[in-house]
């Protein structure tokens, strides 16, 4: 289960609020390679995981990628803070906030809401894994796309630190091959 | 140390105690970040004990409170602009 720590894991201040920004990064909450799918893909994939390392790590993985869901949410927040009419037409920003308001939602920039079809959990560990790996790169890419679009410091400090984790992350999974690890610590079932 | 200095050094002490459990996933018999995880800890536990004591819970099990408010509630919320970078 899960404890909330009052905290965001990297700081997120913005001083000037702007629903364009917003309305991209959004895409790293409820978009196909958002923190939202990541967080899910790694919490459904690690119940049938045979090795006790790869459920820890699939956990603990989860459980940052939730922080970092938590982090866009806050951008998206603070980009979106005392918008005037004018400002949202402006921005384009006008379709979603007429149904969302200035409420944070799992969307992606495309306005596609947040699917299960963003997420592989296949049950085998070698395909799940290479799932991790791709699905890490496809965040960082993401992310890049983003630092390309966004020149706002406030914003791109949060964005590179994200990144980096996506790249992190990578290595973890990297380093999680199958074959050095005993199926001593769980329950799974041996012919997995 | 002010509220916002004490949270900024415990945030630096959770993050490396993060990395080193992700890496210990993986190295499981790594006995050398596995003691330098436990002496992080440590000195984290100091930090957050001080935290809770003046200012409140650090996290929402906590066992400290603070006069008789449940400060748990209490504004600023993580996600919401500050001017004063403190999170």
């Amino acid at each position: 289960m899960w404890q909330y720590n009052k905290k965001l894991q990297y700081p997120v201040n913005i001083k000037n609020p702007n629903p364009k920004f917003a309305k991209i990064i959004i895409s790293q909450y409820g978009g196909p390679d958002g923190e939202l799918g990541a967080s899910m893909r790694y919490l459904s994939q690690r119940y049938s995981m045979p090795y006790a390392e790869l459920k820890g790590l699939l956990t603990d993985v989860a459980t940052e990628e939730l922080a970092h869901m938590e982090m866009v949410s806050a951008m998206v927040q603070q980009l979106t803070r005392k918008m005037t009419p004018e400002q949202i037409k402006e921005a384009g920003f006008d379709t979603y906030f007429v149904d969302h308001t200035a409420g944070v939602y799992p969307i992606a920039a495309s306005g596609v809401p947040w699917t299960a079809s963003y997420i592989g959990v296949k049950g085998d560990v070698i395909t799940d894994l290479h799932e991790d790996l791709a699905a890490e790169q496809k965040a960082r890419t993401t992310y890049d796309n983003l630092l390309r679009l966004i020149d706002d410091p406030d914003v791109r400090d949060p964005l590179k630190f994200l990144r980096q984790r996506e790249i992190v992350h990578y290595q973890r999974f990297g380093e999680a091959q199958p074959t050095k690890w005993n199926d001593k610590g769980g329950a799974a079932d041996k012919s997995a | 140390m002010n509220r916002c200095a004490l949270r900024k050094k415990i945030h630096a002490y959770d993050f490396a105690i993060l990395e080193f459990g992700m890496y210990l996933d993986t190295h499981p018999w790594d006995t050398r970040a596995l003691q330098k995880r436990q002496s992080l800890q440590k000195e984290r536990e100091a930090l957050v004990g001080e935290y809770e004591r003046r200012f409140g819970p650090y996290i929402v099990t906590s066992t400290q409170v603070r006069g008789n408010r449940w400060s748990w509630v209490d504004n600023p919320w993580p996600w919401e602009y500050n001017e004063e970078e403190c999170n």
